[in-house]
């Protein structure tokens, strides 16, 4: 698997990491890991340390991730790789989503 | 027109040919190998897959991104794909790659499709949209190549990468391991 999702006990926190690659060919698999997702103030870190490549379909599918938690909910995309910061910091994901390393 | 040099790299894919998953992958690894380019090279992979999916998607099965807006879009985008990809009679995608003086990879890839109106269709205009699923893959890779330009009729994008673009503290450590 290639998405893992892991939910803190009290569901406040969701933390989905991404594996190798990271385009629409995981899409289902990245979409099952957010689609229970309730909770309205959850925070969701979408681990990308170990993301070794992301293209437009994956922007696509993180703004999807965002639109389904909702505005009072929080995505936090961590610790990126240099050639995923890159391609986030070309679409300017850098400013819609924070990102901590 | 391209004026092809005798060491110019060609593929042609047709039809059911283009649904294999793993095309761009092997098609980098074969660029890589070919072009004495460091490998894996996630950079030049980003180019080649915006630019062969869109060849693919939006040339030779003609599918809009605009699918992707409606509701479950997504999920409707890749069915849809899928299903026409299986239905592919006369579709093809061409690949020339050629090794500049300098050391630029020049890439053109040119589909079966109608084409578009590169004038008027350009990437997504505010980068800072957040309602827009789709129009980033030509503003990654124009940001990405030294050049891009359409051809033609717009069933021809062609670009110039330089193979030293990489992360900033990203280095190259390893070439093709050919076994």
């Amino acid at each position: 698997m290639s998405v893992i999702s892991e939910q803190s006990n009290n569901g406040d926190e969701v933390t989905v990491a991404v594996a190798g690659r990271f385009d629409y060919r995981i899409y289902d698999s990245f979409k099952a890991s957010f689609s229970d997702i309730e909770n309205e103030s959850v925070t969701v870190n979408v681990d990308l340390s170990k993301t070794e490549y992301m293209d437009s379909s994956a922007l696509g599918m993180l703004l999807m991730l965002r639109e389904h938690v909702g505005r009072a909910a929080t995505v936090l995309l961590v610790n990126p790789t240099p050639d995923v910061m890159r391609v986030l910091t070309i679409a300017n994901f850098d400013k819609l989503f924070s990102i901590r390393s | 027109m391209l004026n092809l040099a005798i060491d110019t790299l060609y593929w042609r894919y047709e039809n059911q040919e283009l649904a294999d998953l793993s095309l761009i992958q092997k098609l980098v690894r074969s660029i890589c190998v070919e072009c004495d380019l460091c490998y894996p090279n996630p950079l030049l992979e980003i180019v080649l897959s915006e630019v062969i999916t869109n060849a693919i998607d939006h040339g030779v099965l003609a599918l809009s991104s605009t699918v992707k807006d409606s509701a479950n879009g997504f999920d409707a985008y890749l069915s849809e794909r899928s299903r026409r990809i299986t239905a592919l009679k006369k579709g093809w995608v061409t690949l020339a790659v050629e090794k500049m003086n300098g050391g630029n990879i020049q890439i053109a890839v040119q589909d079966s499709g109608s084409g578009f109106d590169y004038q008027v269709n350009q990437p997504i205009k505010d980068p800072l949209s957040e309602v827009q699923f789709y129009g980033r893959g030509l503003l990654i890779v124009s940001s990405l190549c030294e050049s891009m330009s359409h051809v033609g009729n717009g069933n021809c994008i062609v670009v110039e990468f330089d193979p030293s673009t990489r992360a900033s503290n990203g280095k190259c450590t390893s070439a093709v391991v050919t076994a």
